[in-house]
């Protein structure tokens, strides 16, 4: 499997590997010298009787390699152990209290370092602090035994977890109670397990059920009326076939080929990938921001994180094998035979679109978190401050992540990659020229903006530079200074006055700032004299020409000549700056010194330098305005003058042009790939041992080999996309089965440490990831294999399972209420994204296109977009999704909520887009030409339930319709303005028209299309928010039948799949 | 209260049946007065629903409802309730450790009440509620940038996205009123009603509440544009009737029952919201009494919101980053909240809802004892989380007194300090919580709002 990416390891350590070994070599070298020592008969009894009861009662419980823990890398029952320590140092030096880390704990003066811990009972009694002392000052004799044995993480029974052992290839159970039920493998191992509890599965759905719950399943929406009629007739037919031969007792499966052909039909339209990749996205908390709350929005945006979602879309409409997926999201950048626009490069977003903080050990921390929780469901990230409290997870293997992670940087440049830019040629030319036209203003405003401070320099030399050498103006000197000579305060410019003894503009200046007052006419000039003089520093001719005959009573007079020197220059400084500012105008035409002058403080770029592409894809990034090399002004530091610089604009542009190119939130190696060293408790002050960057102890064993490539992120993203990661595939296929059934093997998808609960069906679980892995890591056939089980298609309706309706002695409610052992399917609410997406749907108005910049899901006006195309806002989710149970976009939640609360029903009665979808679908000409009202009624319930109505609903509709009038006649709460009645009336024919035509478009095509790509903005950018440009609903009232029809949306029936 | 052990395990549905019936609740009850979640326990040893339902606090308490006024921007303490009368000889003296020189508060305070509390000028109004007010002196954290202080105080964590204190408020006691949102947020930050992990139904309700917009424009779609009540009204009966013939085709289940009661309360909650944030049917003498201002409007709203039962009301006053100015800034940020704070304390005394009802005021750190520069009529003050101060009133807190001591010039805690940890651990005891022992399972760790941390303040409890 999987040769492509396997590695040879080649029998070379690196560097830095090498490093680590020596040190760990010395460390072990040490420990031996020091066990070298013989001691006599009478210290070692003093050990035995005094020394190691007290270590035995109080210390060995969590340090110690006879029990197998060793917290905090410490233990404490060989000699050895003590003075090799723990992530902290020695715990014990011979001869030395201070330094013997043993004795600081158990004196309890240092919060930080207090030993044995509150909970495992009361501090050590003094005369017991008194016998360890004495012991440590004898030279701390004990047996000479075997050097330190090193243990990570937690005793053997943490290690012994399920989940870490190799994923095994059950048998299939072959004695049942009822083979004839039997679909395929993964019933039997169900029935095997309802036998166990005298239980029996239920009955299938019917066709009209199954085939909603397939297609919500599959799709994120409902079936069409025609779909779900042909699918329920040729199934229950099948059915029926099946259960008669059952109860001859043969197997028969002719249900299981019309499941089938609806199984392919489904998995092939591109609407799969759309709502799998909603599913991935949960797990990878996607987001279009990146949750810093300052900046403004240029800064929080994320403005090309679609590409990573539709990356996603894309992955599993192709069933891209799920090793390589996993290895693309971590590492697409090293892959082999990659083109600079690889499409693949937009995988590495699962890295990137994550919350980002201030603080880079936080993101770093954010990703170990997602990388760890997303493909094995660790929380390593419990192990930053820690070893993991519950599971195997020593604290250095957290710092060994860490280690990639730091290594790992983002390029500012994103690639363009292939395929995001179908938009016409001229659409993609308008998106040129308005981003060439905000690139110009600002560089154009980068030189208006430097020359305006540039002029404040030159005015104002004297008192600032003065301000400057006094400590700024928060010192009292400065402020009498900013006082005297009414200054304000500039930031751009009372930071970069850099008054530097080696410079050729301030040197001078910097070396009389030493003369006491006293000394200072005297001295002065010889000090001048001496700086022109000095060939190092190589004094700038003009300000050479200045000071050389200057005979200066202060430092004042010698600033005020600076600032005469640079107001002399000034019209030619400026001129210069034009220059630069200009394309074509080389900046070497320019006086040589006369550059030199105006470089300060600030470098002076050519045009082409600004304008050059990295420079101004690093404008619109907006990560930093300038590049390292110019240092300053830091235009980024909170102050952006918003009249000279168009980063919110071109940031707007790039998020909602369709003309505009798809760029990759790329990753990198850094240059120089480096290990961290162990946080003590989480303190990057506080540093502990070197951690190599290596896989996980756990799953890696103790013959781990640390990673050589670059960072290491291609190592780790094949380490875990391993068939022996015992984790990983559990981990996808727990995944699949939890949407499939609303309810995983294993209850918490995104934990499966020793906190998790058992898997309900562990056989299943690992029979179910060996044919995964199997089945070429194919996402598909996993469906496939879990969708045409009779365990699958059970019915919803827990009556109609045979031992609920006979009423017998076993009451399988009582026995497995939970429905922990799958003895029927169960009720499931739709999520967010289907409840929204079917009410598109069925407006008629649903966009289909595939993939692109994201839109406003929630607002007016709206957008006919899958819900998987919204723009999502971390630090500010909309209240609609909140109240939806969408998951929470700060970190991995791979399951959701299904709360229910009257918000939730204040949106189905009184939101606009529940409005929208009764008058689009009584609009429909099917319902609208409809002969009589009950085939109006009829055709509604085909249209939103896809079935037939009873005779009783058909009644409840007529008698709702006709007595409903009468109360219509109220105004409505918010009148709407009256137009005449002419205008009025012709609007309604052409609204009605319009709804028609929109209503025979065909709802959500089944077979695959092509993206047809939009070729105008749909969206625009006000303040931080993105707005949809479009028309809001008319707020005229309802109609009876349209109140019907919302009836119809509010009902549970529409929101559940049963 | 089984509330500690709550973990959040699968849906299942029929759990919480079983769960009912060794209870002995019925369906009936839970349905209608319950928005129920489906974060429901497959554990035997932990069942318990997280719901909206109203639910006592594992120990005795007053407190039952909380108002929050958060000072976003950082007031300074110096001049608002740390009075140090001894600076005032050391004005433009430099102290160790500070920038600057030191800034005695330009305003007179009052010793306020029978109490004697110390109040500033700035605060007429309160003065007069001293003997109700408990002014904590002592707080202190190592965070004075606006941003993660902010979430800091709101959630107990700078850096990692917790639940805010509301939500957990809310996840511990449950709510009073069904027809109203059990924690409205009338402005504010994000961070100060996020539910974080848990479930959603315990986030904070965002409004748009402003005096004299319209009411039943409060909350999200909470009244229609489309058709009248009565329409409405029919429109719900025909639901339901669809409903319960649905419910006959697949099975009676809990879930679909709260749904359907869901309809019923959002209905009741057109009406009942819509009510409850129009302040117009106030008394002209009480409206007067809360003042004209934004604020005035919003604490005036907050009360009418407890006295329906709403179990939390987040409200924002913020305004108080005073880097220059304080002479005029601070009276004038301190005059906004000095009028409605204090016709707050007043009315819900008078209506006897005071000792059920926790007001906290507070920023997110404090402000130097120096000022850059010189002292003079523009002098400010920098961030300065060293030291600041908060109050609380109602609820069960001793009144009339303040708690903890800063050095002379308010530059450090000088006894008892209080941490937001331990401000949070105090809050959840005096509404009865152990806040050891408030947690919520979430991926494989119980979460508290204190952390590893907290230590309640017992002398503030009455």
């Amino acid at each position: 499997m999987n040769n492509f990416f396997s590695m040879k390891r080649f029998p070379r350590i690196s560097p830095l590997a090498f490093l680590g070994l020596a040190a760990s070599l010395m460390a072990a070298d040490e420990a031996a010298k020091a066990d070298a020592p013989k001691f006599d008969q009478a210290s070692l009894e003093f050990y035995e009787k005094e020394v190691r009861p007290i270590l035995s009662e109080r210390c060995y419980k969590c340090h110690s390699a006879a029990e197998g823990v060793s917290k905090g890398g410490l233990v404490m029952d060989t000699r050895a152990g003590l003075i090799a320590g723990g992530d902290q140092g020695p715990s014990v030096v011979p001869g030395n209290l201070k330094k013997s880390l043993m004795i600081v704990a158990i004196h309890q003066d240092d919060p930080e370092l207090s030993m044995p811990p509150r909970k495992a009972g009361a501090k050590l009694p003094d005369n017991q602090i008194k016998v360890l002392e004495n012991w440590v000052m004898m030279g701390a004799p004990a047996p000479t035994g075997p050097a330190a044995v090193k243990l990570t993480g937690l005793s053997q029974k943490a290690r012994d977890h399920w989940a870490f052992k190799p994923v095994t290839e059950p048998e299939v159970p072959t004695k049942l109670s009822n083979p004839a039920w039997v679909q395929n493998e993964i019933d039997a191992f169900v029935l095997a397990k309802l036998d166990q509890a005298g239980l029996k599965p239920s009955p299938s759905a019917d066709g009209e059920a199954l085939i909603r719950r397939l297609t919500y399943d599959l799709h994120g929406l409902p079936p069409t009326n025609a779909e779900a009629e042909s699918f329920a007739r040729e199934y229950d037919a099948a059915a029926a076939r099946d259960q008669f031969a059952q109860r001859q007792g043969q197997a028969s499966h002719t249900a299981a080929v019309v499941m089938e052909r609806a199984v392919d039909r489904l998995l092939a339209s591109p609407r799969y990938g759309e709502r799998w990749a909603r599913h991935w996205l949960d797990t990878a908390r996607y987001s279009d921001t990146k949750g810093v709350r300052r900046g403004g929005a240029d800064a929080d945006v994320s403005a090309s994180a679609w590409t990573y979602r539709d990356y996603v879309i894309d992955a599993f409409n192709n069933d891209k094998p799920y090793d390589q997926f996993i290895i693309e999201q971590l590492a697409a950048d090293r892959l082999p035979d990659l083109a600079k626009d690889d499409p693949r490069l937009a995988a590495l977003g699962f890295i990137t679109v994550g919350k980002r903080f201030d603080n880079m050990d936080d993101t770093i921390d954010e990703r170990i978190d997602t990388t760890s929780k997303a493909f094995m469901a660790l929380t390593v990230a419990c192990a930053r401050c820690h070893d993991h409290k519950f599971d195997p997870i020593p604290s250095a293997d957290y710092y060994s992540m860490h280690g990639i992670f730091s290594s790992t940087i983002e390029p500012l440049v994103e690639p363009a990659i292939r395929g995001t830019r179908s938009a016409p040629a001229a659409v993609r030319a308008d998106y040129e020229r308005q981003m060439k036209q905000l690139m110009d203003e600002n560089v154009k405003g980068y030189y208006k903006y430097t020359a305006s401070l540039i002029s404040i320099v030159h005015r104002e030399f004297g008192p600032r530079a003065l301000v400057a050498m006094s400590g700024g103006m928060r010192s009292e000197k400065g402020f009498d200074i900013e006082k005297k000579f009414k200054l304000t305060q500039e930031r751009e410019v009372d930071g970069s006055l850099m008054i530097n003894n080696n410079s050729p503009i301030t040197g001078p200046l910097a070396r009389l700032r030493n003369l006491k007052d006293a000394e200072f006419e005297a001295k002065a000039p010889e000090v001048i004299a001496a700086a022109l003089a000095d060939k190092r520093l190589q004094v700038n001719p003009y300000i050479a020409e200045g000071l050389r005959n200057l005979k200066p009573k202060s430092l004042e007079d010698v600033t005020f000549a600076y600032q005469g020197i640079f107001q002399k220059y000034h019209d030619r400084i400026l001129a210069h700056y034009q220059l630069r500012g200009t394309p074509g105008r080389r900046g070497e035409q320019d006086d040589k010194a006369l550059a030199q002058l105006a470089a300060y403080p600030w470098p002076t770029p050519n045009y082409e330098d600004i304008a050059t592409t990295p420079m101004m894809t690093v404008l619109v990034s907006g990560r930093t305005f300038c590049e390292p090399w110019q240092s300053a002004p830091s235009f980024r530091n909170g102050n952006i003058p918003p009249r000279y610089f168009k980063f919110d604009a071109i940031n707007a542009l790039e998020l909602t042009h369709p003309g505009g190119p798809g760029t990759a939130m790329i990753v990198a190696d850094s240059e120089k790939p480096h290990d961290t060293n162990v946080y003590i408790r989480g303190d990057r002050n506080k540093k502990g041992a070197v951690a190599p960057r290596q896989f996980l102890e756990i799953l890696a064993g103790p013959e781990r080999q640390p990673f050589y490539e670059g960072s290491g992120r291609r190592e780790l993203a094949v380490s875990i996309a391993s068939r022996t990661n015992p984790l990983t595939s559990r981990v996808m296929v727990n995944r699949v089965w939890l949407h499939h059934f609303g309810a995983g093997i294993v209850s918490t998808p995104d934990d499966f440490g020793n906190m998790s609960e058992k898997p309900s069906h562990p056989e299943l679980l690992d029979w179910l990831a060996t044919y995964f892995v199997d089945n070429g890591w194919s996402i598909k056939k996993l469906h496939k294999k879990i969708l045409l089980s009779a365990t699958y298609c059970q019915s919803a309706n827990p009556a109609v399972n045979p031992l609920v309706a006979q009423k017998g002695s076993v009451d399988p409610l009582k026995i497995d209420a939970g429905n922990k052992l799958l003895w029927h399917s169960n009720l499931r609410r739709l999520d967010f994204e289907s409840i929204r997406d079917s009410m598109l749907l069925l407006t008629g108005k649903m966009d289909t296109t595939l993939g692109g910049r994201p839109v406003n899901i929630t607002d007016e006006p709206f957008s006919y977009r899958r819900s998987i195309y919204g723009f999502i806002r971390r630090e500010n989710l909309s209240d609609l999704q909140s109240q939806f149970d969408f998951a929470d976009p700060d970190m991995t939640n791979s399951r959701r909520g299904s709360t229910i609360v009257p918000q939730q029903a204040l949106f189905f009665m009184n939101n606009a887009l529940s409005v929208d979808v009764a008058r689009s679908v009584v609009a429909r000409p099917e319902v609208a030409r409809a002969s009589s009202d009950d085939e109006k009624i009829t055709q509604l319930y085909k249209i939103m339930y896809q079935r037939t109505p009873t005779p009783q609903e058909r009644a409840l509709a007529r008698d709702f319709v006709h007595r409903i009038g009468g109360y219509l006649d109220e105004k409505p709460t918010v009148a709407a303005p009256k137009p005449d009645k002419a205008a009025l009336a012709a609007k309604r024919k052409a609204e009605g028209a319009a709804a028609i035509a929109a209503a025979n478009k065909p709802l959500a095509p089944s077979t695959p299309m092509t993206p047809n790509a939009s070729n105008t903005p749909q969206t625009k950018v006000v303040g931080t928010e993105v707005e949809n440009l479009g028309e809001k609903v008319s707020r005229k009232p309802v109609s009876p039948w349209e109140l019907l029809a919302q009836s119809m949306i509010c009902a549970n029936e529409f929101v559940y799949l049963n | 209260m089984e509330i500690q052990n709550c973990t959040n395990s699968l849906p299942t549905p029929n759990s919480r049946r079983e769960f009912l019936r060794q209870t002995g609740m019925s369906l009936g009850t839970l349905a209608f007065g319950t928005m129920v979640a489906d974060y429901l326990v497959a554990d035997a040893k932990a069942e318990i629903t997280a719901s909206l339902k109203p639910r006592s606090a594992p120990m005795p308490a007053k407190a039952k409802h909380v108002i929050h006024i958060f000072a976003g921007g950082a007031p300074s303490h110096l001049d608002t309730f740390d009075y140090k009368p001894g600076m005032k000889a050391y004005a433009e003296k430099t102290a160790s450790g500070q920038g600057g020189v030191l800034f005695p508060t330009p305003f007179e305070f009052k010793k306020s009440g029978k109490s004697g509390l110390e109040i500033s000028e700035i605060f007429p109004k309160l003065q007069e509620q001293a003997d109700d007010m408990c002014v904590i002196r002592s707080m202190h954290s190592d965070i004075p940038a606006h941003g993660p202080a902010t979430k800091l105080m709101h959630t107990g964590s700078a850096i990692l996205q917790k639940p805010s204190l509301g939500s957990w408020v809310l996840y511990g006691l449950g709510t009073e009123s069904q027809d109203l949102p059990g924690f409205v947020s009338l402005g504010g930050s994000p961070e100060g009603r996020q539910s974080a992990f848990l479930p959603s139904i315990f986030q904070g309700a965002k409004t748009s509440f402003r005096p004299g917009a319209p009411a039943n424009k409060v909350i999200a779609n909470l009244q229609s544009d489309f058709t009248t009540e009565e329409a409405q009204r029919k429109q719900l009966d025909l639901v339901r009737q669809l409903n319960e013939a649905h419910m006959k085709t697949v099975q009676k289940d809990e879930q679909l029952e709260a749904r359907i009661e869901s309809f019923e309360l959002a209905f009741r909650m057109q009406t009942a919201a819509t009510d409850a944030f129009d302040i117009s049917k106030e008394s002209q003498k009480t409206r007067d009494a809360y003042g004209k201002s934004d604020l005035g409007a919003k604490l005036l709203c907050a009360r009418r919101l407890v006295e329906r039962g709403v179990r939390f009301v987040q409200v924002d006053a913020g305004g108080w980053d005073h880097h220059t100015n304080i002479f005029t800034a601070a009276a004038r940020t301190a005059a906004n909240v000095d009028t409605p704070a204090a016709a707050l304390i007043a009315d819900l005394k008078q209506r006897g809802l005071l000792d059920q009802t926790l007001i906290i005021w507070g920023g997110e750190f404090g402000r130097t004892p120096t000022t850059a520069g010189r002292v003079n009529a523009n002098s400010g003050r920098d961030h300065w989380s060293k030291a600041y101060c908060c109050w609380m009133a109602g609820g069960g807190v001793k009144g009339g007194m303040h708690y903890g001591e800063t050095d002379e010039i308010g530059g450090q805690v000088a006894a008892d300090g209080v941490d937001i940890h331990d401000l949070h651990a105090t809050i959840l005891r005096l509404l009865g919580f152990d806040h050891t022992k408030l947690t919520y399972r979430y991926n494989g760790r119980d979460f508290r709002l204190t952390d590893n941390f907290g230590k309640i303040v017992d002398k503030v409890i009455a």
